[in-house]
């Protein structure tokens, strides 16, 4: 029978202040995703390993780690694409570690509601008067941005938030791009004051790999450069038209 | 709205970035090169400001000046810029149809439309600033 | 028009990006010409001689044209450099930072705006 070697980063704050590497070598199957290695270690091995994952299927976002050093969901990676050789599973970079593979995620959640990720109207219609239509031209010009499932693999792959957390980031800004770019949608000014303060789009340096990274093709890179281009262009005109619009 | 609740502060470990960071995978590294190309750009903007300055001060001083730009270390320092220049050039117009949203009516332009004529635009105006630069 | 950005940040990544597609479409042409071209002799120093520049700097359009290329590129020197420095982790130096990059491609317009319309 075929094996495999898979190093874990462990980490119990109980026990020790720093993480660990433990090392497992279990069966190997042409058809198992590094997801099925850690389960078969926790079910086989190790009942101390702590991971996070629901669906097992890339929908739910919840797996996301550190593989041979590059962010992956894990139950999309498949081990023949490392095998023979080892692979190493890591906490996904620049969060907090809570246990093992699990990180605190909390930052990242309230970033989430703080760019209003929900259809804003000045006024809402009367139920009476019937839905929002839209037509598909007009679904295409977001429809990209909202196929996030918050794993936060970008995050892990942006330097920029990985040097400082105050970051608005890109799974974020590009949701809010999403919501910003919706033709049902009028809530712009209320965005605009989160994406466009300091913190906000303008830190970002555009290294680009958050949309390299993205399991769902989302492209946060081209919402955030999309929004400075945009507000750059209204923040010169309300100079030279104070008096507009 | 609420915030979120972590676990207490001393029970996390939080990870450091390695200053090497972009040494860690290749796209990083041509991230680092793409930003450092702005340095020969600027320095090429130096030189031609000193010109002025020199330019300013008289002809002799200004032909020590030529004299400086035809020199060996000149033409390392130019053979440098010039790549840096080029580098700056072509990921400068590869990252413009990811910037740029091309629409007519309410069609978007393809990308890959965007990226061609951004590529012919460079093209028709060097070929123009060469024509005005040596032959006028 | 209601101001929606209150920070600074538009204006410096406005004359970034400025400065980044004039370098882009503009200086690879002028690095071959008075660049390498003269330096390896390809390109005769006489299309730099002080003669036809200083009737050249005659042109006000050509005055402007110049000042661009001069102060655009620094400012978009100024933005990428500054960034680059936080990216390696200095973050603690922030303002100072951005104002020593900020402050050089400033004073390197107001030259080059002296020397060239004055
Ligand atoms: S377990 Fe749901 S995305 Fe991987």
């Amino acid at each position: 029978m075929s094996t495999i070697k898979i190093t874990v980063t462990r980490y119990n704050p109980e026990t020790s202040s720093e993480p660990f590497t433990q090392s497992y070598t279990i069966p190997y199957k042409e058809d198992m995703v590094v997801l099925d290695a850690l389960n078969y270690i926790k079910n086989h091995v190790d009942g101390t390993l702590t991971h996070r994952w629901s669906c097992r299927m890339g929908v739910c976002g919840s797996c996301g780690m550190m593989v041979n050093g590059d962010a992956k969901l894990t139950c999309a990676t498949f081990l023949r694409d490392y095998y023979p050789g080892e692979v190493q599973v890591d906490p996904l970079a620049h969060f907090p570690v809570i246990r093992d593979l699990v990180i605190d995620m909390s930052d990242f959640m309230d970033k989430l509601l703080e760019i209003k990720p929900w259809i804003i109207r000045s006024e809402e219609k009367p139920l009476e008067e019937g839905e929002y239509l839209q037509s598909p031209d007009e679904l295409n010009l977001y429809k990209q941005f909202s196929m996030c499932i918050n794993c936060m693999i970008c995050y892990s792959a942006c330097p920029v938030y990985g040097h400082d957390q105050s970051f608005l980031g890109p799974a974020a800004i590009a949701l809010a791009h999403r919501y910003n770019m919706d033709s049902r949608d009028e809530g712009q000014d209320q965005r605009a004051e989160i994406i466009g303060s300091h913190e906000g789009i303008w830190e970002c340096t555009f290294v680009g790999e958050c949309t390299r990274v993205c399991p769902e093709h989302v492209d946060p890179a081209a919402a955030i450069q999309r929004s400075k281009v945009q507000l750059t262009k209204e923040y010169f005109l309300s100079w030279m038209w104070p008096w507009g619009n | 709205m609420n915030p979120q609740k972590s676990p207490p502060e001393d029970l996390l470990y939080r990870p450091h970035m390695s200053f090497w960071w972009w040494l860690q995978k290749r796209n990083y590294f041509l991230f680092m090169v793409r930003e450092l190309s702005a340095v020969f750009v600027g320095l090429f903007a130096l030189i031609s400001l000193v010109g002025v300055y020199r330019l300013s001060q008289g002809e002799d001083t200004y032909q020590l000046y030529l004299n400086a730009l035809q020199t060996p270390s000149a033409q390392v320092l130019f053979v440098v810029i010039l790549l840096f220049s080029l580098y700056h050039t072509l990921t400068w117009i590869h990252l413009t149809p990811m910037i740029m949203v091309v629409r007519i009516g309410s069609k978007t332009v393809p990308p890959i439309l965007v990226l061609i004529a951004s590529y012919l635009a460079w093209i028709v105006i060097s070929l123009i600033l060469f024509y005005l630069l040596l032959v006028n | 028009m209601a101001v929606r950005v209150k920070t600074t940040d538009p204006i410096w990544w406005g004359l970034f990006s400025a400065g980044g597609t004039l370098a882009a479409f503009l200086l690879p042409v002028h690095v071959i010409v008075t660049g390498v071209g003269i330096a390896f002799g390809w390109v005769s120093p006489q299309v730099l001689a002080y003669q036809r520049i200083t009737a050249l700097l005659e042109n006000p359009l050509l005055q402007i044209y110049l000042f661009l290329l001069i102060s655009l590129p620094l400012f978009h020197w100024a933005h990428r450099f500054r960034f680059v420095l936080m990216d390696l982790g200095l973050r603690s130096l922030k303002t100072p930072v951005a104002v020593l990059c900020y402050g050089v491609a400033m004073v390197g317009t107001l030259l080059a705006a002296l020397l060239l319309f004055f």
